[in-house]
């Protein structure tokens, strides 16, 4: 399954669950001075429904 | 001591998170408590989203927050996975990324001067790029080793102005970079804004980012003046450019 995470700064990334995580832990670590754990990252995911 | 005066004892769980247990019922109490300004103000270190959903008994920071934005509690309480938990999010606080908090906040304007005019840039597109900043760190420290690890060729780093906004101080920094960088980076032309005005009583409903931006590049102007490094340093672009700003201190922005 696919999510998709918007950062309100205008950052984005969709993707299964691992890689979705792995880059928005880079986001906020390169960007906002962040570390964010798995679960806070996937907590501002949303699935993504299929077409 | 936690946040709301409560008695917290530190625990680490089996994948090494720590966090501090709360007690059933805490977060519904508090969060009628943050439905006011949509965030729930509950303090503590580490946990899995997950299990403070489902059992209310234990929340990180960033869930407590996410926990504010949520209107359906009881679905949430029901949610057995993150993609159920997802569904129920009701709104975030809008324009912070992601979920940056903390008692202190940096707030930068990338701003550079083409030669034409002057352009508001930034790492993540011209708009405010939000810091968390930690306690053992100095606010500007940690903005110049952002700024220069995410950016090349910056001339300047200098706070401007402070303010209080959404249980947190945030200090704004202007950051001034050569327009050569640009070049990957999404800008877009400083817009002149007047600057937000309180009554004799209440600090003003609604301060804009236009309006930061401008005392920004007013204290640039004043740092121009009072300041021969700063001088030094800025274009005769950037020097015309501020002659039109009134130059201002540093200053709360209330």
């Amino acid at each position: 399954m696919n999510y998709k995470l918007a950062c309100d700064c205008g950052w984005e990334t969709e993707g299964p669950e691992a890689e979705l995580v792995e880059a928005t832990q880079e986001h906020g670590r390169k960007l906002h001075n962040m570390e964010l754990t798995f679960q806070e990252a996937m907590a501002m995911a949303k699935p993504v429904e299929d077409e | 001591m936690g946040w709301f005066g409560l008695q917290a004892k530190q625990f680490q769980n089996s994948n090494g998170a720590s966090g501090v247990p709360i007690e059933r019922g805490y977060l519904e109490r508090n969060l009628d408590a943050a439905r006011g300004d949509g965030v729930a103000h509950v303090k503590s270190p580490l946990t899995p989203l997950s299990h403070a959903a489902v059992s209310g008994v234990q929340c990180t920071r960033s869930t407590a927050q996410l926990l504010g934005r949520i209107r359906d509690f009881k679905a949430l309480r029901t949610a057995t996975s993150h993609a159920t938990i997802g569904t129920v999010v009701a709104e975030r606080v809008p324009g912070l990324p992601i979920d940056v908090v903390g008692p202190v906040r940096a707030e930068v304007f990338v701003v550079t001067h083409d030669g034409v005019q002057a352009r508001l840039t930034g790492p993540d597109g011209p708009h405010a790029w939000h810091i968390e900043t930690a306690n053992a760190e100095h606010p500007l420290d940690l903005v110049r080793a952002m700024a220069t690890s995410t950016m090349s060729d910056v001339l300047l780093v200098h706070s401007t102005s402070w303010r209080w906004d959404r249980q947190a101080v945030v200090l704004t920094f202007l950051v001034v970079v050569e327009p050569s960088i640009i070049g990957p980076m999404r800008s877009t032309p400083i817009v002149r804004s007047d600057l937000a005005r309180s009554t004799a009583h209440e600090a003003p409903a609604d301060i804009g980012s236009n309006q930061i931006l401008e005392h920004a590049l007013r204290h640039l102007a004043w740092l121009a003046k009072e300041d021969p490094v700063v001088a030094e340093t800025l274009s005769e672009a950037w020097i015309t450019e501020l002659s039109t700003y009134v130059p201002s201190p540093f200053r709360q922005i209330e």
